[in-house]
């Protein structure tokens, strides 16, 4: 009589299944191995070597991000109606300690591959054509936001300042210290915008006046706030977040 | 300058504004005035500097591109905001990183820059 379930025994199966039956049970218990060594904890983290091993995974999944990133698709837009009032305000200070850049003296710094890095005034920037979008703002802090945002399109304006579009990265440094970076594809975006109004209302301080680079494929903190300068590289700038072992590519 | 003459013991010799030397009568009230007056001409005259030198910083300090101020200053011993940080994190730790980062990043950056063929393009 043919045995069957617990009766059974490895002998009774042929030496190629067996093998077959080790492979995945190593599999599954390097798998389980892998996990909790993620689970275990700080003091592994905190090791050197481990945190290189992360960083490398972390850039190559950078990689494959961008590599299933299409420019083409766009990030949902919604009616007015949608819009969260009051839009949250979220830095890494309060709301008392937002910068406020004086708008006579401004000027955008530009800087690296750029045929014409002159500086430009706010008149000379909102003097370009501007465009507006309703969408949603991705917290990685697990919260999002919808919000209306204005402004001229970025791939416009690396156009306008003959940024040598084939670089890999756009670099931003802001009035209140913090600094990001964003890929190439990601700065050519249709949707991506250099925000100059909220609201349809010339930017509040705690929104990033003069202004903020709105990158709705991307989340949050890959919109930097009270940009000051900015620069084309093909060199890794990373970012604040971003070198602390928050993923720099960060899609939405 | 002015000093009393001789046998007038209540005139005084003195120059006027225009440098002319004339004689009037030593009126102790009448000279308290006129150092009171040249006093007060030479303070004037240092609020004026003073001014002038004020606005002139003011305008120096209006060519500067990036000036920012808050409501409050940021305090940078201070914990940051917001879930993003890790523990001990502090708002300071931002400005550190970034003059790092422009010290990694500024003479690549510059040589990049100086690799692109320059024009204008506005």
């Amino acid at each position: 009589m043919k045995r069957r379930g617990m009766d059974l025994s490895l002998a009774d199966y042929p030496a190629p299944q067996i093998r077959s039956i080790e492979r995945r049970l190593f599999l599954k218990q390097s798998l389980s191995l892998g996990a909790l060594a993620l689970l275990s904890g700080c003091d592994l983290t905190d090791d050197e070597r481990v945190q290189t091993a992360l960083s490398a995974m972390s850039r190559w999944n950078d990689g494959v991000q961008a590599w299933l990133f299409d420019p083409n698709k766009l990030a949902p837009e919604y009616p007015a109606s949608a819009i969260t009032k009051p839009f949250p305000f979220n830095a890494y200070y309060s709301e008392l300690e937002v910068r406020e850049v004086d708008a006579t003296s401004y000027k955008l710094e530009l800087a690296g591959r750029i045929r014409d890095p002159k500086p430009w005034t706010l008149p000379e920037l909102y003097a370009l054509p501007q465009t507006s979008q309703i969408t949603r703002h991705i917290c990685v802090e697990g919260w999002s936001a919808i919000g209306k945002w204005g402004g001229v399109r970025f791939s416009t304006f690396l156009e306008r300042i003959g940024a040598d579009l084939s670089a890999k990265y756009v670099g931003f440094k802001c009035a209140d210290d913090y600094y990001s970076s964003i890929d190439m594809a990601t700065a050519l975006h249709p949707q991506t915008l250099l925000a100059f109004t909220y609201a349809d209302q010339v930017l509040p301080p705690k929104y990033g006046f003069p202004m903020k680079l709105r990158v709705p494929t991307k989340l949050g903190f890959k919109n930097p706030k009270h940009i000051m300068a900015m620069f084309v590289t093909n060199i890794y700038p990373g970012g604040y977040w971003e070198d602390q072992g928050y993923n720099w590519f960060s899609g939405s | 300058m002015f000093r009393h003459t001789d046998g007038l013991p209540f005139m005084v010799r003195d120059r006027t504004t225009n440098g002319r030397e004339t004689v009037r009568p030593s009126i102790p009230q009448y000279e308290r005035t006129r150092i009171t007056g040249r006093a007060f001409l030479r303070a004037a005259g240092s609020v004026t500097a003073a001014i002038a030198l004020t606005a002139d910083l003011g305008a120096l300090a209006a060519a500067e591109p990036q000036t920012t101020q808050a409501i409050e200053p940021m305090k940078m011993d201070e914990s940051m905001s917001g879930e993003m940080k890790k523990k001990g994190m502090k708002k300071g730790d931002v400005k550190k990183a970034a003059e790092k980062k422009e010290r990694e990043m500024k003479g690549a950056i510059e040589r990049e820059e100086k690799s692109m063929p320059q024009g204008a393009t506005k």
